[in-house]
This record gives structure tokens, C-alpha cells and sequence, in this order.
């Protein structure tokens, strides 16, 4: 149980402010530590940026996933966290990444973003849960297209 | 505890073969490559390094994990066997660790990393306070024991004065109340008179929530909660604040200068209220924090503690989730309510309760057929105290059931006084209700002792004494109803009015509260209302009182909207025991003489 597989996606209000610079600044500050911790710890994830708006999806072992949970809430630089979704998951969504990271993709897909924040505060918890997740795999994988095509 | 001990005694045998999630057939091919005499030195190893007290890591220089005896698990909480791959990092079966924060995890992480690249023989030891660990403190001890293989040995912590665990809570690893006051005391000491530090504050800080995951998860998700909330507590505050556990739900700061402990208190609410994550699941607490500072709230920790209970209390009854400083008045309002409980306990003892009556009249025979009993407290200093400002103090101190007893014994015995055949309604508590035996037993008590014939008693009750326990509550009632007591139901529109009451027990008459009477003669809506309960009370043949009547304009809406019977003060006020045998009398003299002039 403790170490089992687990899961937790989340939305937050970003605090990040700024010009587009100093964000990027700040975000890569964010990446780089959570990379570092989340190696070490056995987490793997994903993060968006988009529409003010932080999605993140956390998956590892149960204790550090919810170790991870727990530093991560207290951070300023965000606010009004709502846990999507948390629990057991037979297989990790993002195995081969520490922390990706959905920057730009998420920029060129505003409508779906805000359409999928939407819907955390209206649909079933599974049903956006399962949004978030579709969300962050897409951007994802075009932001890793991207950066190869480059 | 058996599998996580054989996974990893495997390593002992053959680690090129650690592979956690195939354990059986790591220990099966050992068995079948080994020399039998080998690998019984072996197994005894085993065995003895499982039942050492001390914990036994053994690493790698990459600080890779070959071995981990069955102390080392408990030492660090584990039950299970990691389920990572082959030989998992020294820093994930830390951070798997439930029982070790991220100050400890870091601690002993940096501590072996350093011993390791100095290549010491022996590796020092450090000691994690019970702080960075929930429980006792934790020493640790590294051995260089072959060529780059290291041992990482686990004992608890010496009691010195910081890891005394008669000063720690030892669910979160904070102070407990007996170390708290005691910092207190020392801090309060030292801001004294000629003192050369800062007068401190002090928060309570009231946790609720964790309770709901403890019924539904389990007692170790609910402890765990509250570690988290210890965490974030220590978390929020500075190095030279004292977080401690005081009790269940019950934390607590001391803070050196009291300058900005409402900025503290402010986020400490917010923070405690983010979401948290355990075990698996969402979970959520309010916390209500009370604040006091010396040396205004008090000089002395006793005081201090009290005055800032006094307002975790006040902050918790304003709604949760909010702070409230200490001021004078919650002190008055807690010695004010004192007094009145110590009073109250001795009322019904010095005989200082008295029975009022309001005559009830009836329209139909231009009578009065019936008197509600109502409850007045007579205190020499306090004077005359109404019901409203003292029954529900009855209620939570336990004394509501001697006092309704009191109530039906007299309101039955005086009835027998009165005139004809004129009733008396007694108001009876949700909680008498609650306890149906004892409410029968009163009831039959009270008719007895005073020859009440029991057509001529009356209980009144409550729409919300129908809430709960609904069948014992029905059953007590049809049981009083079946002896001929008639049952009314008090205050009808309200409370939670609901028509299926109506249909779950046959009342024998409903009572219109006053608020719809004191606004019939301008408000065509009352009216309305009035009406239609009215036609209710017709179509179900059950009597309907209006109560709160006053003008003569009242009375005569509520008459001609259909109410069977009037009470207020145009009919009578509520009148003492001694006068209200003339008074009846004089009224359905009057009515009398009124129906002859008909
Ligand atoms: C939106 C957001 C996402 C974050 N994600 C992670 C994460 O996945 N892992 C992590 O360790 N820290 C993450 N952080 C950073 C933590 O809040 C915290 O600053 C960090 O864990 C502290 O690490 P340090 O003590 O090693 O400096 C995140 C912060 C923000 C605002």
C-alpha cells in the first residue's frame, strides 16, 4: 500500500506575475527542482501552464507522491488548490518524465484549456479527472514534437 | 512484515539477484546454486540480523539499497516491500518512509552522501530529534563493513532533553502540554517585571475534521491526517515558535513577541485548510484559532491558556475556519454563564421555579377550555427569568428532564384547582422526548400524585422534538395519546413543517405560532397562511390555536380565517398560580353572560 502506485491531478490558480520573461524564469525554476526531487523520489508527472491556471498530475509511490503533494500546496506561488483526482493506478501516464512540461503547446490550445478547467468545477470528479489527463498527454506529446522537430 | 523480511534477506544470499517483485525465485535459484553448508551460514545470518533490535541498512557507494533487516523496516514504518526495481535508491525507501519528514529524510540522505565520498571508515553518527521524526528520535550510526559497502544503523535516540519523550507528542513529533506550559511559564518568567524579553503570545488552534476520516479509513489515516497537520503547523511557523499537541484536535503556538500573531493566526487558518492528501484520498479540516497575548490576556500561563481557550471556543462557535482574539467580554460571558449553570443546579432544590398559566379561549363555546403551564425561574437577585434565557442552559448542563418533571408534577396538581373541567398544556423538550420511558413514567407519576383526570393534560411539543429517534418518539407519543392525553404540536410553520407529520401522528390540536398572528391584520400573506393552516386543522378535525393574539383586530381575523381557538394577551397575560382560578372565572362568567345577551 505504501508503496504502491498512486496518482494525484490537481488545479491551481497561478500567482506567477509578471512579463511572459520573468514567468519563464520562475517556471524553469519550478521545473528544475521539481525534476531534482521527483528523480530522487521515484515521482514522475506533468505540469501545464495555462489560462492563470496550474493542472499537474503527480504519480509514484503513494508516500512520496503525497510528500510531494504536501510541499507542493504550500507553495505561494500558487493558490485555491483542488484535488481532481488521487489514488491507486495500475500504470504510470507519464513514465519517461520527471516533470514535463506544457508551456507552449498549452498557449496554442487556450479554448481547450479553459474548456477543460471548466469542467472541474462542474463535472464528475471522474470525468474531469479523466479530462486533466487526456489535456496534459496531448500537450504534452505536441510540445515533445515540437521541441524534436526543432 | 514476513514477505518485506524474505524480499530482502534475499539480498543477503546473491544481491546481483534482488529483484523485489520475483522474490520467490530470487531466494529459489540461491538455494540451488549455493553449497548447502554456505548457505546455511548464510540463512543463520539471516535470521539473526532479523531479530537484531538494532536497524541494518546495508548501501552501496552509489547508495544503492542491497539489505534492509526487519528493524530497519520497523524503524522507518514500512510494512511492505518496495515494490521499485532491483536494489531501489537509498533516498526512495527513505522517502517511502512514512514516519520520517523531509528534514529527516534530507539529514540522513546528506549524512551518508558525505561519508561516503570521504570514504571514512567510520561514518559518524548523527542523531534526527524527534522533530524531523514522528515518534522518538532516531540515532544513526554508519560502518564502512567491506569495500564499498556501508551499514546504516538505526537505534532510538538517547533521551536527552530535546528528544524527552515525556515532552513529545508522539503522533507528531511536537511538544506536548505538559513541555508547552512548561515553555510558557519559563517565557512568561522571562518578560516579567525588569525582564529583558518580549511579553509572548499564544495560539489554541482547534482542528476538526480529522474525526470524519478516522470513522470512515480508519484510525492510522486519521493519525496520519493530524502528522500532516503538525507538519504544516511547524511548517508555518518561525524557528523560535513552539509548536505543540495539546490534546486530540488541539494545537498550539507559543510565539517569543506577540507583534504579529494575528498574521500568523490569519495564515495558519488558511494554510490548515488547503486540501491534504492521505493515504489515498482527499481529506479537508477546519481549524478555529483562539488568540491571547501577555500581558494583557493574562500574566501568568494559566491565565494566558484560559484566555486564549476562551477564544478558540468563541472563534469555533462563530463558524470554524476563522481566528478570534481574546477580549474582556468572553471572560464576563464564561463567568456570566458559570453563575447562571451554578444557580440553575440549585433552583429546583431551593424551590425558586414557578408555573405562570395563559388561559386559551375557545371560540366556539366563547370559553376558556384550557391554560398553557409556562415556566418562570424567580432568583433573588436575578428576579423573574423567562424560559428563553435559561432553558437551553438547562438543556446541554443534563437538568432539562428534573426540571420537565417538576413542571408536569406541579402544572397537574394546580390544574386540580381550577374550575370544571378546564385543561392544562405542559411544554415537554425534545430532549424529555428523547427519553421515552421517563417521559411515561412522569406523565403517569404526575396524574396519579394529583388525580388529574389525564383528558384535561395537554402535550405540547415541538416540530423539531420529531427529528431523530422518530419511531420511539411516535410510539411514546400514541402511548400517551392511548390514555387520553391529548398531544399538540407547538410553533406549527417555524420549524421544518412538514405535512407528512401530519400524516405520521394524529395530533390533537396544532398551534399557530405568533409571528403569523402579530402580522395578520397588514400582511395579506399571514393571513393567507393563517387560513390555510386553519383549513388544514378543519380537514384533518384537529383544533387550531392561534397564538400571540392581542387586538381585538387580530382576534377577529383569526376567528373569521377559521382557528378554533385564541391565546395571548387580549384573552389574558400569563397569570400566577394564586390568581388564576378568579381570573378563569370571571372570564366564562363573562362569556356566559355574553352568550345570554346573544
Ligand atoms: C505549480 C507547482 C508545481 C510544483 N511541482 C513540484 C513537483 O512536482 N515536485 C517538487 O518537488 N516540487 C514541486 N514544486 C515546488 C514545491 O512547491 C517546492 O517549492 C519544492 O518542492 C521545494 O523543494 P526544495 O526544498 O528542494 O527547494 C511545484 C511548485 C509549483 C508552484
Amino acid at each position: 500500500m505504501l508503496t504502491s502506485l498512486h496518482r494525484i491531478i490537481y488545479v491551481s490558480r497561478s500567482l506567477l506575475r509578471g512579463d511572459e520573461d520573468q514567468v519563464a524564469v520562475e517556471l524553469r525554476r519550478i521545473l528544475a527542482v521539481s525534476r531534482r526531487n521527483n528523480a530522487s523520489e521515484g515521482v514522475t508527472g506533468a505540469l501545464l501552464l495555462g489560462q492563470g491556471s496550474f493542472a499537474q498530475v503527480l504519480e509514484g509511490p503513494m508516500v512520496a507522491v503525497e510528500r510531494a503533494f504536501e510541499r507542493i500546496q504550500d507553495d505561494p506561488r500558487h493558490a485555491d488548490l483542488v484535488v481532481v483526482e488521487v489514488g491507486a493506478v495500475d500504470a504510470r501516464a507519464f513514465p519517461d518524465w520527471s516533470m514535463a512540461f506544457a508551456g507552449a503547446a498549452a498557449a496554442s490550445a487556450a479554448p481547450r484549456v479553459r474548456a477543460v478547467l471548466d469542467q472541474v468545477g462542474t463535472a464528475p470528479r471522474a470525468t474531469a479527472a479523466e479530462s486533466v489527463l487526456g489535456l496534459l498527454d496531448a500537450l504534452i506529446r505536441r510540445e515533445t514534437e515540437w521541441a524534436m522537430a526543432r | 512484515m514476513i514477505c518485506g523480511r524474505s524480499v530482502f534477506l534475499a539480498g543477503l544470499i546473491d544481491p546481483m539477484d534482488i529483484q523485489v517483485e520475483t522474490a520467490p525465485r530470487a531466494a529459489k535459484q540461491a538455494q540451488t546454486r549455493r553449497p548447502p553448508t554456505r548457505q546455511h551460514a548464510r540463512s543463520l545470518a539471516s535470521a539473526a540480523l532479523d531479530v537484531a533490535a538494532e536497524g541494518v541498512i546495508v548501501c552501496d557507494d552509489a547508495l544503492r539499497v542491497w539489505l534492509c533487516n526487519a528493524a530497519a523496516f520497523r524503524f522507518l514504518g514500512l510494512e511492505e516491500p518496495l515494490q521499485l526495481r532491483a536494489r531501489p535508491a537509498l533516498s526512495q525507501v527513505l522517502a517511502a518512509s512514512p514516519c520520517l519528514d523531509e528534514t529527516g529524510r534530507r539529514t540522513v540522505l546528506a549524512h551518508c552522501a558525505e561519508a561516503v565520498a570521504n570514504g571514512d571508515r567510520a561514518g559518524g553518527e548523527i542523531e534526527l530529534p524527534a522533530d524531523s521524526r514522528a515518534g522518538t528520535g532516531l540515532a544513526l550510526r554508519l560502518r564502512r563493513v567491506a569495500p564499498r559497502r556501508w551499514a546504516l544503523m538505526f537505534s532510538a535516540a538517547r533521551a536527552t532533553a530535546a528528544s524527552d519523550p515525556l515532552a513529545h507528542d508522539p503522533l507528531t513529533g511536537l511538544a506536548n502540554q505538559r513541555r508547552f506550559e512548561a515553555a510558557l511559564t519559563d517565557r512568561l518568567a522571562m518578560a516579567g517585571p525588569g525582564g529583558q524579553q518580549d511579553w509572548p503570545g499564544l495560539l489554541l488552534i482547534d482542528v476538526e475534521g480529522h474525526g470524519s476520516l478516522t470513522e470512515a479509513s480508519g484510525r492510522a489515516a486519521g493519525d496520519a491526517l493530524l502528522r500532516l497537520v503538525g507538519q504544516r503547523l511547524r511548517a508555518a511557523l518561525r524557528e523560535s515558535d513552539l509548536p505543540a499537541r495539546l490534546d486530540d484536535g488541539i494545537f498550539a503556538a507559543l510565539v517569543p513577541a506577540a507583534a504579529g500573531v494575528e498574521t500568523l493566526a490569519r495564515r495558519l487558518v488558511e494554510r490548515l485548510a488547503r486540501p491534504y492528501v492521505v493515504q489515498g484520498q482527499v481529506a479537508h479540516v477546519q481549524a478555529s484559532v483562539g488568540l491571547a497575548v501577555a500581558p494583557r490576556d493574562g500574566h501568568e500561563a494559566g491565565q494566558l491558556l484560559h484566555s486564549a481557550d476562551l477564544a478558540r471556543r468563541q472563534a469555533k462557535a462563530e463558524g470554524a475556519g476563522i481566528y478570534r482574539s481574546f477580549n474582556v467580554l468572553m471572560r464576563e460571558q464564561a463567568e456570566a454563564r458559570r453563575s447562571l449553570e451554578a444557580d440553575l443546579r440549585k433552583a429546583l432544590v431551593l424551590g425558586q421555579f414557578e408555573l405562570f398559566y395563559q388561559p386559551q379561549f375557545n371560540v366556539a363555546t366563547r370559553r376558556v377550555l384550557a391554560c398553557e403551564a409556562l415556566l418562570r425561574w424567580r432568583h433573588p437577585i436575578r428576579g423573574l427569568v423567562a424560559p428563553g434565557d435559561f432553558i437551553s442552559v438547562t438543556e446541554e448542563i443534563g437538568l432539562i428532564n428534573a426540571i420537565g418533571e417538576w413542571v408536569l408534577r406541579t402544572a397537574c396538581q394546580e390544574a386540580m384547582d381550577w374550575p370544571g373541567s378546564i385543561g392544562v398544556a405542559v411544554n415537554v423538550s425534545p430532549l424529555q422526548l428523547a427519553d421515552p420511558d421517563r417521559l411515561l413514567r412522569a406523565v403517569a407519576g404526575a396524574l396519579a400524585a394529583s388525580g388529574l383526570r389525564p383528558e384535561r393534560l395537554e402535550i405540547e411539543i415541538t416540530e423539531s422534538a420529531l427529528f431523530g429517534q422518530e419511531a420511539a418518539t411516535l410510539d411514546c407519543l400514541r402511548t400517551l395519546q392511548a390514555r387520553g392525553v391529548q398531544i399538540s404540536l407547538d410553533d406549527f410553520g417555524t420549524g421544518y413543517s412538514s405535512l407528512s407529520r401530519l400524516r405520521s401522528f394524529r395530533f390533537d390540536r396544532i398551534k399557530i405560532d405568533r409571528s403569523f398572528v402579530k402580522d395578520i391584520t397588514e400582511d395579506a400573506h399571514a393571513r393567507g397562511l393563517v387560513r390555510a393552516i386553519a383549513a388544514l386543522g378543519t380537514g384533518l378535525a384537529l383544533a387550531t390555536v392561534a397564538e400571540g393574539v392581542e387586538t381585538d383586530e387580530q382576534a377577529r381575523q383569526v376567528e373569521y380565517e377559521g382557528c378554533t381557538d385564541l391565546q395571548g394577551y387580549l384573552i389574558s397575560r400569563p397569570l400566577p398560580a394564586s390568581e388564576v382560578r378568579a381570573v378563569l372565572l370571571r372570564l366564562n362568567e363573562r362569556a356566559l353572560l355574553a352568550g345570554a345577551a346573544d
